[in-house]
């Protein structure tokens, strides 16, 4: 192996660490289920090495367009179920519920009441945010968790700076009436 | 990865809507530290089948032209001696087609047998009557 590819296999590693857990769970509240975040987090990152490899500078914008792309799929997949198995649908989403629920219980090594509190304020954020229309869910995350400007996530998402705005601030007020009533 | 801070001065006007942001953001990262080993070893994992397809792409390209170069000259000698097996083998078919009724059918041989009488007999006459 040459010492380019090299050096881009690290720098790829080193990117897919630091943006692994954050991707998982802004796929995990869009589509409401652990396994089925994995498997898009899994397809994208698939997708990034094999045709994006050479352009490090970009891989942040261009994982994130990826990564919307996947979650859009995911939800017209979800649609087509829903057309042929109409009944299903309601029981996919309490078990991915179940599934963060049950994971995150067996990890925290913390006092049970700082835990309770911690497992409180994150389901509050994370229940206010799977509220959120699916655009301003992620035209939120990406702005404010990710710290993408307007033009990238513009990008990320395929629209405008403009509607990025408008569902940002939309989320924004949004979230602000959800999270005062707790 | 370090996030950027997030461009929310002066979007929507709110005076606390930092705090609000800041508050969302902490229970996100939280949630996002709180990951299980399970799950972190199957990030592990796509990781590093998205690694390995990273390989795959930067394969030598001369090893690409070898593979292709290998199979396009078996194809070509495949070609080769097929055709020529089925010139050879193709007069042999015809004149063994041609002999298969006089092997296979007692019959006519009898019928060659009187005809042979009766082309002695015309041959006799014949010569009988110019001479």
């Amino acid at each position: 192996m040459s010492a380019t590819s090299t050096e881009t296999r690290a720098a790829l590693n080193q990117f897919f660490i630091e943006a692994q857990a954050k991707a998982l769970r802004q796929v995990e509240i869009a589509v409401g289920s652990r396994d089925e975040a994995l498997d898009i987090v899994q397809e994208s990152m698939l997708k990034l090495a094999s045709k994006y490899s050479d352009q490090s500078n970009s891989w942040p914008q261009l994982f994130q367009r990826i990564l919307q792309n996947a979650i859009r799929d995911w939800y017209r997949r979800k649609k087509v179920r829903r057309f042929f198995s109409w009944n299903t649908v309601g029981d996919e989403v309490t078990d991915g519920e179940q599934t963060t629920l049950a994971t995150d219980v067996t990890v925290d090594s913390r006092s049970p009441e700082m835990h309770s509190q911690r497992q409180q304020n994150i389901g509050a954020v994370e229940h206010a945010l799977k509220r959120l229309p699916h655009r301003q869910q992620q035209a939120f995350l990406l702005r404010a968790w990710w710290g993408h400007d307007i033009e990238e996530t513009a990008f990320a998402m395929g629209c405008s700076p403009g509607s990025v705005k408008t569902h940002y601030s939309r989320a924004l007020g949004k979230l602000r009436e959800l999270l005062g009533e707790k | 990865m370090k996030r950027k801070e997030p461009h929310i001065q002066g979007e929507n006007g709110a005076v606390n809507d930092d705090a609000v942001v800041a508050d969302i953001v902490s229970n996100l990262d939280a949630s996002a530290d709180d990951l299980d080993k399970q799950t972190l070893d199957r990030l592990h994992l796509a990781r590093q089948a998205a690694l390995a397809k990273l390989e795959q792409k930067k394969r030598p390209v001369s090893l690409w032209w070898m593979s292709g170069a290998v199979t396009a000259s078996f194809l070509a000698a495949l070609l080769w001696f097929n055709s020529f097996e089925n010139k050879e083998v193709a007069p042999q078919q015809i004149a063994l087609d041609d002999f298969e009724w006089l092997l296979n059918d007692s019959a006519d041989l009898d019928i060659v047998e009187n005809e042979l009488a009766f082309y002695d007999w015309a041959d006799d006459t014949l010569s009988n009557s110019q001479g």
